[in-house]
């Protein structure tokens, strides 16, 4: 008999191994059957069901956990396609503007189980008279207060906003403190030199309308309204057709200096709006405002909430700004495992 | 039984490995049959994403579990540096045109007549102060910021040979009057305003204007809030009474509201009118919801010829019970003589937010200097008000004249009316609760019609 090579050997001794080791496998299963094999067809089946709930309907999934509702406590408006493309045709950068906006706050909304609503505001025949240019914004308001009758607050963005800080949310950051952050009164920063003082406003009625100030007045890019019988008699009362005529050469912010006007005048309006600091809710970039350069209350520096490209259409680079704000964003937001989901 | 629970415990660990160990090597690449392969993979998928999640709370795929188990930046900034009012701020009390009030307990508060003839000699010179701006603009104001007269100090200034001060000083001071009172429910339940214009009436017709309310008041525990038309000059743009009379109503029914915080209904009378019957309350007469609702007008054009018409909205609800009582918060008649305008001269307002809204939008300089033509601007004014702004026009009934507004015609209401006519005539009948007096300055018969009418009030 020939001794069998070393390679021979091998191979066999392995062949040996194998095979009892296929014994050993029989025997496991025909002696006692794994508590694993038994239920593996279900732990699979419940596997991929919640792997498919999962991926195919988070907002489901996250209904079903309570999570996410449909009366949220708080819904925000984001106004997006201004203009539509109707006088002009849109560039390659508006709509990437747009996505990048519309996916800012959506990642924000989801995070803290607020509502979003993304309004469009393509220039409609019906805003085309002069008097009613940009009144949209008023119209909206309306429209979404009547879609969410039990939301409590809304919250107006405009397009080229960017939320900075999207761990804060609404009620730490503002209601919370709303006593403290809040002045209701123009004393601390008047840019329009309005009459401080007021008669029958009564500063002790909860506050139903948060706005902010810049260098040029009022800003309502970012604001807050309470769903309240007063926030809808405001959005009735703020187009006047009297009040139009005779200003509406001169209300070159239209909607906004309509309601400085109205501020200014009547009480019932002055008594239920409140002044956020600028920078809490609407940071301004080096752009806007920028004769006041050297003023800290405009400008964004970090931890500011949110950032407002106020006015970048007028002779600004809105896609350099909003790009430089995302990469901001990015760079602050980056976490171990970004790369992994390419965020 | 302990050791059995924990045998168990341990055993159920050991399967929740297996699972985990299985999965790990199918999804490794075990030799298991393919299809078995490929789900472990996905449960192993699944696992793993699960656990990122809920670590890093993060928004993969648009979901999120709350903020995470680990919160990576969730500390908030303290802001201080954008914040600028110190913590604790103290606002301003609620106020009215001036800042220094006096409260008193008497709900009947109307201007000291009897200085009717200084005032006159006196003027808005005098009374007021004169200033001009840089571009050569000069307008009559009062500082806000003045603090009433003391009991002492009237005293002593009603003691001196000149009477000037204290007049002067009396008449600025009537709006600072508020009315307070410890209980709320002590409050009248309707107050009756009227403008007084020390130009137009004597003392003695001025006299009946202001008995004839406070007679009405105290037979209801209503309260009055009778002021001088010229007070409200220097809250004026266009500053004399021919043109801004009209527009001084919606001044002084703030006013009157912030006076009587706690009153829900403040009743307008223009001074040349009379309320009649004494004995009605204006609740059982007009508030009363039946009544009120029988008295509206429904579908009717706001103005003649407007597309926009009052509302129809059935008042009484199923149950029988008048739901919309409380939206009727601002009740103006039509004109009885001329048909389809609203009348100015006689309306009732609550007090709320709407009211609020509606008065300080007719007090908006914008809105109160617009030219609304010189035939009843402060009814157009409304009027286009209510097209405009349907919140309002939810809140609004027009009323039949009948009710609190019907004019007196000099020719028509002197003869007989006949049978099939009564309770339908266009002019003012005995037994109606109001007269109002229009066009009497264009007939020069005011002080007359007044007295005449005056004598015929029934207690």
């Amino acid at each position: 008999m020939e001794l069998p090579s070393e390679s021979e050997k091998h191979t066999a001794t392995l062949t040996t191994t194998n095979s009892a080791n296929n014994l050993t496998n029989t025997k496991f299963k025909s002696t006692h059957r794994s508590p694993l094999k038994q239920y593996k067809r279900w732990i699979l089946i419940l596997a991929t069901v919640i792997f498919f709930i999962l991926w195919i309907s988070p907002t489901n999934f996250l209904k079903w956990l309570h999570l996410y509702n449909r009366d949220p406590k708080i819904v925000i408006i984001l106004a997006a396609n201004v203009g539509g493309g109707v006088l002009r045709w849109k560039s390659e950068q508006e709509w990437a503007i747009e996505r990048l906006s519309i996916q800012n706050k959506r990642e924000y909304a989801v995070r803290h189980g607020y509502g979003l609503t993304i309004k469009e505001m393509p220039i409609d025949k019906r805003y085309s008279h002069e008097y009613r240019e940009s009144w949209q914004k008023v119209d909206i308001l309306k429209q979404t207060m009547r879609e969410f009758p039990n939301t409590e607050w809304f919250w107006w963005l405009d397009e080229e906003t960017l939320i900075m800080e999207p761990t804060y949310s609404l009620e730490d950051h503002i209601f919370k403190r709303i006593d403290t952050i809040v002045n209701r009164t123009l004393d601390g920063f008047n840019p329009l030199e309005m009459n401080v003082d007021s008669a029958y406003v009564d500063y002790t009625t909860p506050l139903d309308m948060l706005i902010t100030q810049d260098c040029g007045g009022f800003n309502l890019g970012s604001m807050l309204v309470r769903n309240s019988e007063w926030t809808k008699l405001l959005l009735d009362i703020w187009w006047d057709p009297v009040a139009y005529e005779q200003k509406h050469m001169l209300w070159e912010h239209r909607e906004q200096d309509a309601l400085e006007s109205l501020y200014a005048n009547e009480p019932w309006i002055r008594e239920k709006i409140g002044f956020l600091p600028l920078r809490s809710i609407n940071s301004f970039p080096p752009g806007a405002c920028n004769e006041f350069s050297d003023d800290p209350r405009y400008f964004y520096k970090d931890h500011d909430f949110v950032v407002n490209m106020a006015g970048c259409n007028f002779g600004r680079d809105c896609w350099g700004e909003i790009q430089l704000y995302q990469s901001i964003y990015e760079e602050k937001n980056r976490r171990w495992y970004s790369k992994l989901f390419g965020m | 039984m302990e050791l059995k629970s924990a045998q168990k415990n341990k055993s159920f660990r050991k399967k929740l490995l297996n699972i985990f160990k299985l999965s790990f090597l199918n999804g490794l690449g075990g030799n298991k049959n393919r299809k078995s392969k490929i789900l472990a993979t996905i449960l192993f998928a699944t696992v793993v994403l699960f656990l990122i999640i809920l670590i890093t709370g993060s928004s993969i795929f648009g979901i999120s579990l709350g903020t995470g188990i680990i919160p990576f930046s969730s500390s908030l900034t303290t802001n201080a540096d954008i914040n600028n009012i110190p913590s604790g701020k103290r606002y301003p009390p609620v106020h009215g045109l001036n800042l220094y009030e006096t409260k008193v307990t008497n709900s009947l508060i109307f201007p000291q007549i009897e200085h009717l003839s200084n005032l006159k000699k006196m003027g808005y010179k005098t009374l007021f102060i004169r200033r001009t701006d840089i571009n050569g603009k000069s307008d009559y104001y009062v500082k806000n910021n003045e603090i009433p007269m003391t009991d002492k100090e009237k005293k002593q200034l009603a003691a001196e040979a000149d009477k000037t001060a204290f007049i002067k000083k009396t008449f600025l001071d009537l709006g600072k009057v508020v009315y307070r009172r410890k209980r709320k429910s002590n409050s009248p339940s309707v107050v009756i305003v009227t403008l007084l214009d020390y130009e137009k009436y004597n003392l003695e017709s001025i006299v009946q204007i202001v008995q004839n309310r406070v007679d009405y008041a105290q037979k209801h525990n209503y309260g009055t809030y009778i002021r001088w038309a010229q007070e409200f000059i220097p809250y004026l743009e266009a500053q004399s009474l021919d043109t801004s009379y009209e527009f001084i109503k919606p001044l002084i029914m703030r006013a009157a509201m912030h006076t009587f915080p706690n009153t829900n209904n403040f009743w307008f009378i223009d001074e040349d009118g009379l309320i009649m019957n004494l004995g009605l309350s204006l609740q059982q007469h007009l508030l009363n919801p039946k009544i009120l609702d029988l008295a509206t007008l429904k579908k009717v054009p706001l103005a003649r010829g407007s597309l926009i018409k009052t509302y129809n909205s059935p008042s009484i609800s199923i149950d029988g019970k008048y739901k919309d009582v409380d939206t009727a918060d601002l009740i103006f008649p039509q004109q009885q003589q001329q048909q389809g305008e609203l009348e100015t001269f006689s309306f009732v307002l609550s007090n709320n937010l709407y009211t609020h809204a509606f008065l300080d939008y007719l007090n908006d300089p914008l809105v109160r200097n617009y030219d609304w033509g010189h035939n009843n601007p402060l009814g157009k004014a409304i009027t286009h008000c209510l097209q405009w702004h349907p919140s309002l026009l939810k809140r609004f009934r027009m009323v039949v004249p009948k009710t609190i507004a019907s004019s007196y015609d000099p020719v028509n209401s002197k003869f007989p009316v006949a049978e099939n006519q009564k309770g339908k005539e266009p002019f003012y009948v005995d037994n109606d609760m109001v007269v109002l007096l229009k066009d009497c300055t264009k007939r020069h018969s005011c002080a007359e019609d007044l007295t005449q009418f005056y004598e015929e009030v029934k207690h």
